[in-house]
């Protein structure tokens, strides 16, 4: 069985649906046994439709730039 | 059935995985299995008063005379003995620390003083506990001090059997003894004793059945179908004195033993059951996904999203239904306890006025208070809160079936939904099953009210009562202040209702919120994996049908296989 903590680095690539068949399966074999991951997943599946509802608000122009200049500068270094 | 039924079971479940291409798949089946048997250990505890020969006992047992034989009543100290290459250890909450053979020697003998809950543990090779069994021997029940019952009782829960172990020149069954029994035992503890009557290569041979006899009679009066065992663990020249240990081993291996593996076997079984039916699930998901044409890949989807609305509605009218009932039980739970304290705090004057001041000064009346409350609260567990919680649990399951009528049809022909139905139905009471054995066994709860309610009696009941009933116990005045003790005794027992109702209401809220998140989980997940599968098999449908052909031809078969073995023994068995 998938430990609980491979578990939760596979849920965004199961939540994407980027899983070949043998790991969905071994994916929903551990989900059906353990009900800490379930209500993980769960609560992964509400974070995510709740923050997909937050209406999409244009960024300021000063937070723009800024993070541009994160961005640079990370590229650089 | 064994352990080795439901191991071949799980490797034949990994080879069909791999057989399938898809080795990985059945390896976490047949792993989680043999890990659940590796990891579930046994446990055996030596229980008894002081010299009755329980170390002895021990190393015959194991064949090694690790243990000191004449320890003085002074020692509070568990000692654990497993199988493993020679090794002596004290542990001390997470730490643990290595001893000398003679050190160690020296904490078990109480030489050397230990902290109230270390515990040592030894090492050697046995073949008696070669299979995962641990020996733990205690400290003796109603020893010069007290506190050494606390040890012994807040043990018992968690062993699989108890040797009670009893000195046969005794001649009968001590006092003590039967008032353990009597004031402690609780009814899920009773199968798991052992009466062993040692040091019988005192009593003439021609004697001792008879002696088995009357210990047996005695015993039958206070717990049903007692074992009685004759022994002998005495050393002479190296070799043990008639009769030996030889009927306790055979005892132990030939019945006991046995029985726990086959309850772990049992317990292993349904694990594998339910893993299996997991696996089918979501294999006859992935068919249901190939089978179904890209043009009706959406109609599809359409028609889960509105299933799942469908499933919330109907989620919630059980919740409402739970609710309703359990709250019902929740009041049960509370009268339930106001009666057990008003018998225990009766059955607490009828002590003190029967025996008078001698009962009070000891610790007795106070270790009788805390467990005749465990006693008191298991029955209100079991007799109680039990069928009621049993009988909810039906009521879901019927509505759990007809929430199933709700689902759209996944199904690739009739026979796989019937087949779809049967293992969400096995899901579904394993789940509830789960939620249930929050508070059935009550074990854990009864040992925390023991030790929770056990200091407070002895804090605000002992100064007290010692006091007057010194002074004044046997004139006219002493009867009234008797009076005013037992009235007091009885506000202190009455006024641990509130704190008790509020324990076993929150172990049924528990119980409750779990049951229904475990519905709405399992129905959630069913409903999204059918989702996915569809959205998978779009994206990963190819031009190339002979693939998926070849594909659903594969998965049919390997489900076929699962469906097989769920079918028959040891799985549809359990």
């Amino acid at each position: 069985m998938l430990t609980c903590k491979e578990l939760t680095e596979l849920v965004t690539d199961y939540l994407e649906g980027r899983m070949n068949f043998g790991d969905r399966v071994r994916f929903r074999l551990h989900i059906g046994m353990c009900a800490h991951c379930r209500e993980f997943l769960r609560e992964r599946k509400l974070a995510i439709q709740t923050v997909g509802a937050l209406p999409l608000e244009p960024i300021p122009e000063e937070v723009r730039q800024e993070l541009m200049e994160k961005f640079r500068d990370w590229k650089r270094g | 059935m064994d352990a080795n039924d439901v191991e071949r079971v799980a490797n034949q479940i990994a080879q069909m995985a791999v057989d399938a291409g898809y080795p990985d798949v059945g390896g976490d089946v047949d792993r989680d299995v043999t890990e659940f048997l590796r990891h579930s250990e046994y446990k055996i505890a030596m229980l008894g008063e002081f010299s009755v020969g329980k170390s002895s006992i021990v190393n015959a047992l194991i064949g090694d005379d690790v243990l000191p034989t004449r320890i003085e009543p002074t020692t509070t100290i568990v000692t654990e003995i497993v199988h493993g290459a020679t090794e002596y250890q004290l542990r001390r909450g997470e730490m643990s620390l290595n001893l000398t053979r003679e050190e160690f020697q020296q904490r078990a003998a109480g030489q050397v003083p230990c902290q109230p809950n270390d515990i040592l543990e030894v090492r050697v090779p046995s073949a008696l506990l070669a299979d995962q069994t641990r020996l733990v021997d205690t400290p003796g029940v109603h020893s010069l001090d007290d506190s050494h019952q606390d040890v012994t009782y807040g043990y018992l829960p968690q062993v699989d059997v108890a040797m009670v172990v009893l000195d046969s020149n005794q001649g009968d069954v001590p006092r003590t003894v039967i008032a353990f029994l009597d004031d402690h035992l609780l009814r899920s503890d009773m199968s798991k004793l052992v009466f062993v009557l040692n040091k019988t290569d005192e009593i003439p041979e021609t004697r001792r059945e008879k002696l088995r006899s009357k210990f047996k009679d005695t015993l039958e009066a206070h717990i049903p179908d007692p074992r009685v065992v004759l022994a002998s663990a005495l050393m002479e020249d190296g070799e043990l004195e008639e009769p030996g240990i030889g009927e306790l081993m055979a005892v132990l291996t030939a019945d006991i033993l046995p029985a726990r593996r086959a309850l772990k076997a049992n317990k292993a079984a349904k694990r594998l059951k339910t893993c299996t039916a997991q696996l089918l699930m979501s294999l006859e998901t992935e068919r249901g996904a190939l089978s179904t044409s890209p043009e009706d890949v959406d109609r599809r989807i359409a028609e889960i999203r509105r299933a799942r609305d469908r499933v919330t509605t109907d989620l919630r009218n059980v919740e409402e239904y739970v609710a309703e009932r359990m709250e019902a039980l929740r009041s049960e739970a509370r009268v339930g306890v106001n009666r057990m304290l008003q018998d225990v705090s009766q059955r607490a004057e009828m002590e003190i006025r029967g025996a008078g001041v001698n009962k009070v000064e000891s610790l007795d009346i106070q270790n009788k208070i805390k467990g005749w409350i465990a006693q008191g609260i298991e029955r209100v567990a079991t007799q109680q809160l039990h069928p009621a919680l049993n009988d909810i649990a039906n009521d879901v399951r019927g509505q759990i079936h007809s929430i199933q009528g709700h689902l759209p049809n996944f199904e690739i022909n009739a026979n796989v939904k019937m087949r779809g139905e049967a293992i969400l139905d096995v899901i579904v009471e394993g789940a509830l099953l789960v939620t249930l054995n929050v508070i059935l066994p009550g074990e854990w709860l009864v040992a925390m009210m023991a030790r929770m309610f056990g200091s407070k009696i002895i804090q605000s009941i002992k100064e007290p009562v010692m006091d007057a009933l010194k002074q004044l116990i046997g004139t006219a005045v002493g009867q009234k202040m008797l009076d005013k003790v037992i009235a007091k005794l009885d506000r202190t027992v009455m006024g641990l209702e509130p704190e008790l109702a509020r324990q076993l209401v929150t172990q049924l809220q528990v119980v409750e919120r779990k049951m229904m998140d475990e519905l709405r989980a399992r129905f959630d997940q069913m409903l999204d994996d059918h989702e996915r599968s569809l959205n998978e098999a779009r994206s990963e449908r190819n031009q190339d049908d002979t693939e998926r052909a070849e594909r659903l031809r594969l998965l049919a078969g390997w489900s076929e296989e699962l469906e097989r073995l769920l079918d028959t023994a040891p799985l549809a068995s359990v």
